[in-house]
């Protein structure tokens, strides 16, 4: 039966729910789960790369089952311009200065954030729930919480020609730039919140 | 397990532990951009900082062993992980000890096991190996050539035509091929067989009096180089053959000189093991150039270029995968106008000659050079 959206509640996820979002957010990989070893290998894996990832995380729920989630991050560490002070406590002198080399050096694919920019590291809908507005109230969700951590923009990647190019568009992201990894061409999309 | 090998793998896993926090701290993701094993399994445990995370939670006991399998068997092995890594915390460096915590698991491959015991057996990984090449060749001499089990079972003429090279640049080479380096033996996780495998190629080395041992296959090279002297002592210097080309003499031309080859521009396509791991980049472009070909460059290049997709094991254990990875470089060189996908590698060029189908003429470097 098809639900209406009212029925659905966003919440912010916490330690409970972390097997949860991490169901939903495989669920939007299931073309990968074979490569990770099989339903099995990672029900056991997936969490623990879910429940490693930093940031906020929410979750959609419906007749008291997750049917999607959301993560988005609002920090990156980076040697050259961001915060030295912890790099050097973890890498130390020497570390940190090899870190400096390599990023200064480096040509990464993917487009660098603003200052103050959160970004969309991982959205799922569970299968039978999708086409039903779940994921933007989850985008919406999100994007109210960077603001109120004084966040300025919202970017994230995604793959270029894909139907969810058209679902960020409708929900205000412009397509900024391209860029091409090994995993193909994508589109880095942001939005001013 | 006894008390030492147990001490060793707590260590280990503390190591990785360490590792994953360093990984934490900077949260970079550099390592995902050119990573072969994300190019697969893009989700977050097929990139090295989510291998990183999965390598840690079993060092901290919440996954068992079984569950490491895909990770580290998915990884080329081809490095680029630690040459883009803020955090010195490439998993690279980690795979090789966590293969051989699943060898004594008895949870490595049947098909990776197959042809490391066929290299220990047979000397070679491959199902033949063309011995005719070194027919004429002295027993004994202080220059030893070692074209590598790959060479001799996919393109032998390489050989021929490289000791030609070497006869002309007046050195005549005793044969080094009774034994594999033992490359898929390491890649399998069986350390005490690489280790007495080592001690045999430095035996035959050391019977036949060779001081400087020269390579086709970057691949046995890096072993050479890199791994072997770890285990054994390995008392000769090894050379790979675009090392010995591209040090002639000022003065004295590189064999097939500017102006007789045909021309034409050319990809060159850095290996991993060559460019990466052994720091030899320029030698091979010193002999394009010599040869009057027009260079064109990678994206990825040098010390980080892209894997062929044949690096690690990943070529026997995910064959139909890895020609994927091959594919994308033979489109960037196709995309460039190049006439020619070039490398100093068989594992690389035989890889490309079989994803590019007739799309792109793929060669060795060497066979590039006339006699």
């Amino acid at each position: 039966m098809m639900r209406r959206i009212d029925d659905i509640i966003i919440r912010r996820a916490g330690a409970p729910d972390m097997d949860a979002v991490s169901r939903v957010i495989a669920s939007a990989f299931d073309d990968k789960i074979v490569a990770i070893g099989g339903q099995k290998r990672a029900g056991r894996v997936v969490p623990i790369i879910v429940g490693s990832m930093r940031g906020e995380k929410f979750i959609a729920v419906t007749g008291g089952e997750v049917v999607g989630a959301i993560i988005v991050t609002t920090e990156e560490i980076d040697p050259v311009d961001g915060n030295v002070l912890k790099v050097v406590k973890v890498l130390g002198l020497f570390g940190a200065l090899k870190a400096w080399r390599v990023a200064r050096s480096y040509t990464r694919s993917t487009p660098k954030r603003l200052e103050k920019e959160g970004v969309l590291e991982a959205v799922g809908v569970m299968e039978d729930h999708r086409g039903q507005g779940v994921g933007g109230l989850l985008v919406r969700r999100a994007e109210a919480r960077l603001k109120n951590l004084g966040m300025k923009t919202f970017g994230l990647g995604v793959k270029e020609n894909s139907e969810a190019v058209r679902f960020y568009e409708r929900l205000g992201f412009e397509v900024v730039t391209k860029y091409h990894n090994r995993l193909g061409d994508w589109l880095y999309m942001r939005k001013r919140i | 397990m006894g008390a030492k090998r147990a001490r060793e793998h707590e260590h280990e896993l503390e190591e990785a532990l360490r590792q994953a926090e360093r990984c934490s701290t900077t949260e970079c993701s550099f390592c995902r951009d050119n990573c072969p094993s994300y190019r697969l399994n893009a989700f977050e445990s097929g990139n090295p900082r989510g291998k990183n995370r999965v390598l840690a939670a079993y060092s901290e006991g919440r996954l068992d062993i079984e569950d490491l399998l895909e990770i580290v068997l998915d990884c080329a092995v081809c490095g680029q992980c630690s040459e883009a890594c803020l955090a010195d915390a490439g998993i690279y460096g980690q795979i090789p000890k966590v293969r051989e915590f699943l060898q004594r698991e008895g949870l490595i491959p049947e098909e990776m096991n197959a042809s490391a015991r066929r290299a220990l057996d047979d000397g070679t990984p491959y199902p033949s190996k063309d011995r005719s090449w070194s027919e004429g060749l002295p027993e004994k001499a202080s220059v030893g050539y070692f074209p590598g089990c790959n060479v001799l079972a996919n393109n032998p003429k390489l050989a021929v035509h490289t000791v030609a090279l070497l006869e002309r640049e007046g050195v005549r080479p005793a044969a080094i091929d009774e034994h594999c380096c033992g490359s898929s033996v390491f890649n399998a996780g069986m350390a005490d067989d690489f280790r007495d495998n080592a001690g045999m190629i430095a035996a035959e080395i050391k019977k036949k009096g060779v001081k400087r041992l020269i390579t086709s296959c970057p691949g046995c090279t890096n072993v050479l180089v890199n791994l072997q002297p770890k285990v054994a002592k390995m008392p000769f210097k090894t050379v790979h053959i675009t090392e010995f080309l591209a040090s002639r003499k000022p003065g004295k031309a590189l064999p097939g000189d500017a102006g007789k080859a045909a021309g034409g521009r050319v990809a060159y396509h850095d290996p991993c093991n060559l460019g990466r791991k052994l720091g030899i980049t320029e030698e091979p472009r010193k002999i394009i150039e010599a040869l009057g070909f027009e260079l064109l460059e990678f994206r990825f290049n040098r010390a980080r270029s892209a894997c062929c997709g044949g690096g690690g094991g990943l070529g026997t254990v995910h064959p139909e995968s890895s020609l994927e990875l091959a594919r994308d470089r033979v489109d960037e060189a196709l995309a460039m106008g190049a006439d020619a996908l070039v490398s100093t590698c068989q594992t690389c060029t035989t890889r490309f000659a079989r994803a590019a189908k007739g799309d792109i003429e793929t060669l060795d470097l060497v066979e590039m050079i006339p006699i």
